[in-house]
C-alpha cells in the first residue's frame, strides 16, 4: 500500500484499495493491465486450469468487495460522498453564510452591550 | 473454466435492494459497474466466447471509476473544509449558549433590582416630604424668634402695604364691623325703649323723687359721650350712642387681629 495524501482516513481506505500505486499511476488503474496480463496468460494456455481469467481476477473484484463494504460501512464516507462537489461547495458556502450571521449577531450584541456601558 | 456462471450476476445487483442510499454514491456506483462487466467479460472469456464490447464497457467503467477516484482529493479538501466550519459553528453555538446564559443571568439580577421610576418616585417623595413643614412647627419658631428679633432697619415698611395682603385692610374690617356693631346697636336701643315705655307707667308715682337723683346723675352721664373717641361720629341719640360704646368696646377685643406696626 503506496502512502496517501488524503487527510480523511475513509478516503485515503478508498484510495488505498482502488489505487494502490496513486503516486505513480497515471490515468488508467492498474487493473486494466493485470487482466490484459491475464488474458494473455489464458491466451498462451488456453487449458489450463491453473491460468483461469477466474482466478486472475478473483484479487481485482476482491479490492472492489472490499471498497464496497468500506463504504457501505462508514457513515463518515457515505455523507461525504453522496453530494457531487459542486453541491459539496454549496453546501459549504451557506455554512459559511450561516457563521457569518452568527459573527455579525455576535459583533451588534457586544456594539450594543458596549453603548450601555457607555451610557 | 465454466464454473463462473454464479458470476453472472455479481454482488451489486444482490446489494443495491438492501443499500438502496448507497445507489447515490457515485464511486459506488462506478465499482458495481466495473465488477458488473468485469464479471461478465470473465464469464465469456471463460466460456471461449470473448466480448469484446464487454472488453470497451471494462475499459469505459475503468476509466469512469477512476475519474470518480480523481476527485478523492476534492472530497478531502471538502471534508477538511466541512469539518473546520463545523467546528466554527460548534465554538459559536457553545460561545452564544454561555452568552445567553449570563444574559439572562444578568437579566435575573436587574429584575430583582427595584425598577428606577420606583425609586425616584419614592426618593421625591422624601425630598418633598422634608421640604414639608408644620404649621405648629414654624409658628413656634416663629414666636420664638419674635421674643428677641425686629423689623429689620433697612426695611422700608411702605413696600408692604394693606394693598399686598391677601386679608382685607385693616380699615375695612373696621368698618364692617363698626357697620355690625351699629345694626346691633340699633335692635338693642328699640327694645330698650320698649322695656322703658313699660317701666315708665310703673314709676310714674316715685318719679318725682327720682328726679333729683337724675338732676344730680346727669352731668355724669352727658360727660361720657364727650369722652368717647371723637372719631366715630354716629348721626343718632345718646342712648343710641351709649349702646353703639358698648358694643364697640366688645369688637374691639375682635380687632385685635393684626397689629400693623409688626410689618
Amino acid at each position: 500500500m503506496a502512502s496517501s495524501s488524503l487527510s480523511n482516513a475513509s478516503l485515503a481506505q478508498i484510495e488505498a484499495l482502488l489505487v494502490p500505486n496513486a503516486q505513480s499511476s497515471g490515468q488508467s488503474s492498474e487493473f486494466i493491465p493485470q487482466l490484459y496480463y491475464a488474458l494473455h496468460q489464458v491466451k498462451k494456455d488456453p487449458n489450463s486450469s491453473v491460468n483461469s481469467l477466474e482466478t486472475a481476477t478473483s484479487s481485482i473484484r476482491h479490492r472492489l468487495k472490499q471498497c464496497k463494504s468500506h463504504i457501505a460501512e462508514s457513515e463518515e464516507c457515505r455523507a461525504l460522498l453522496s453530494k457531487t462537489p459542486e453541491e459539496w461547495e454549496a453546501a459549504l458556502r451557506q455554512r459559511q453564510k450561516d457563521l457569518a450571521v452568527k459573527q455579525q449577531v455576535f459583533a451588534r450584541l457586544e456594539r450594543q452591550i458596549r453603548d450601555l456601558g457607555d451610557h | 473454466m465454466s464454473t463462473s456462471t454464479g458470476h453472472r450476476n455479481p454482488g451489486p445487483d444482490r446489494s443495491d435492494s438492501v443499500e438502496n442510499p448507497l445507489s447515490k454514491l457515485q464511486v459506488y456506483n462506478d465499482i458495481c459497474e466495473f465488477e458488473d462487466t468485469l464479471g461478465k467479460l470473465v464469464a465469456s472469456v471463460d466460456r471461449f466466447n470473448p466480448d469484446l464490447e464487454l472488453a470497451r464497457a471494462l475499459i469505459e467503467a475503468d476509466k469512469q471509476l477512476y475519474k470518480s477516484l480523481e476527485c478523492l482529493p476534492k472530497y478531502d479538501e471538502i471534508d477538511t473544509r466541512a469539518k473546520t466550519l463545523d467546528e466554527e459553528h460548534r465554538d459559536t453555538d457553545e460561545k452564544t449558549i454561555r452568552i445567553l446564559e449570563t444574559l439572562t443571568e444578568c437579566g435575573s439580577d436587574l429584575n430583582a433590582l427595584p425598577m428606577l421610576e420606583q425609586v425616584e418616585f419614592e426618593r421625591e417623595t422624601m425630598l418633598k416630604q422634608r421640604e414639608k413643614v408644620f404649621t405648629d412647627v414654624l409658628l413656634d419658631y416663629a414666636m420664638k424668634l419674635a421674643k428677641f428679633t425686629h423689623v429689620p432697619p433697612t426695611f422700608d415698611k411702605g413696600t408692604v402695604g394693606p394693598n399686598n395682603f391677601v386679608w382685607p385692610a385693616e380699615d375695612a374690617m373696621r368698618r364692617g364691623m363698626l357697620a355690625i356693631a351699629s345694626l346691633r346697636a340699633s335692635e338693642g336701643a328699640n327694645a330698650q325703649e320698649q322695656q322703658a315705655s313699660s317701666e315708665q307707667k310703673t314709676s310714674e308715682k316715685s318719679s318725682e323723687n327720682e328726679e333729683a337723683q337724675t338732676d344730680i346723675r346727669s352731668p355724669d352721664t352727658k360727660e361720657e359721650p364727650v369722652a368717647r373717641r371723637p372719631s366715630f361720629g354716629f348721626d343718632g341719640s345718646g342712648a343710641k350712642d351709649h349702646e353703639s360704646e358698648k358694643a364697640d368696646d366688645d369688637i374691639d377685643l375682635d380687632l385685635d387681629l393684626f397689629n400693623s406696626e409688626e410689618f
